[in-house]
């Protein structure tokens, strides 16, 4: 999974949900919801499939310790985006924010889009 | 996260979904199966906690188009050695069937009490119902074929593909075929021994039915759950 390759929207939700803290799987699932306004839902098996696609590119890590043990499911793991994730999301993101400004310039868009509907 | 008890629902939906999970391919059940089980509890407890029933039954729908779309790509994600060696045993099951299948036909006519100073075209060539059973092993030949080609498949990763659902196709159809030939031997017996000797013949042909049958249905199942994969084009990711 190279950093400057296009990411599908489920490995791109998935890292944007990953890249202010770590989270565990639950967590990256509403996270993408919300950030999607609930267009994009994953089920556990495509989640942890992206993930495990995700551990062998190198895009995400899993953290070696969790944030709050004591009220936490021990089966549960943490992820974080790594140096390569970020680029590639900072990659993708500049990606889709030109497809965005090339939709615009041909009027396609009534008016510009901000925040989580671009990224749609 | 949550400790306190869990309604009965998400319970029941709780232990089919760790059925289902036991579907996937081992590595990757073994990495992630505990997890995936602890979000989707998450994820039916809080559908509960919305949307109550509907909110499960909603759910439910969601988690099985998941479970499919994630077994069609995981395992045409298994590396292929892993593939091989398991699908290497199978392989070697069903040659041995075929093999022993053909000395059985071959071996058989020479044990009956009828056949023991005959010669071996008396044996081989003048019997209508070895001519029977003859005929109706082609169609076992043939699945048996078809069979070893599907996991050829499944070593090289394309089982999720429409030859694969060719071939379970053929399988059915063989298995009903040998039915057919299996009742017509039956009524072959009926016809020339009568009453006397024959039910040990029509009790094996019940058996060879049965295994038919069940052979037949099991090919049509998966025919159908393969023919969904296929057409499942993309999923998410």
């Amino acid at each position: 999974m190279p950093s400057d390759q296009p990411l599908s929207p489920s490995v791109f939700h998935i890292l944007l949900a990953l890249a202010p803290r770590e989270r565990h799987g639950y967590a990256i699932m509403q996270d993408v919801e919300a950030d999607t306004g609930g267009a994009l839902k994953l089920g556990p098996g495509t989640l942890y499939g992206c993930l495990k696609r995700m551990l062998e590119g190198g895009l995400v890590a899993e953290c070696g310790e969790r944030p709050d043990p004591a009220l936490d499911d021990e089966r549960r793991r943490y992820y974080r985006i790594t140096e390569r994730g970020l680029r590639a999301v900072r990659s993708e993101a500049a990606r889709l924010a030109a497809a965005v400004a090339a939709a615009q310039a041909k009027k396609l868009l009534g008016r510009p889009l901000s925040g989580a509907k671009a990224n749609r | 996260m949550q400790s306190g008890p869990k309604p009965s629902g998400v319970e029941r939906l709780f232990a089919v979904y760790g059925l289902m999970i036991r579907a996937c391919p081992r590595p990757f059940r073994e990495r992630f199966g505990q997890e995936m089980l602890v979000t989707f509890r998450d994820q039916a407890l809080e559908a509960c906690r919305t949307s109550g029933r509907r909110g499960l039954w909603l759910l439910a729908a969601r988690i099985l188009s998941d479970w499919i779309v994630t077994l069609r790509r995981e395992y045409c994600d298994m590396p292929n050695l892993v593939m091989r060696s398991s699908t290497l045993f199978l392989r070697t099951v069903i040659l041995l069937i075929g093999i022993s299948a053909v000395a059985l036909l071959l071996w058989e006519p020479r044990l009956e009490g009828r056949n023991a100073h005959a010669t071996n075209f008396e044996i081989y060539f003048n019997d209508p119902f070895l001519a029977l059973v003859y005929a109706g092993s082609i169609p076992f030949f043939v699945a048996l074929h078809q069979a070893f080609k599907l996991l050829g498949h499944a070593g090289q990763s394309t089982v999720f593909s429409p030859q694969a659902v060719k071939r379970l196709r053929t399988i059915k159809t063989c298995a009903m075929v040998i039915i057919g030939f299996v009742v017509a031997e039956e009524v072959f017996i009926l016809l020339t021994h009568g009453d006397d000797d024959a039910a040990g013949g029509i009790f094996i042909g019940l058996v060879i039915i049965f295994g038919a049958v069940v052979v037949a249905a099991t090919a049509a199942m998966f025919e159908r759950i393969l023919q969904n994969a296929v057409d499942i084009k993309s999923g998410p990711a």
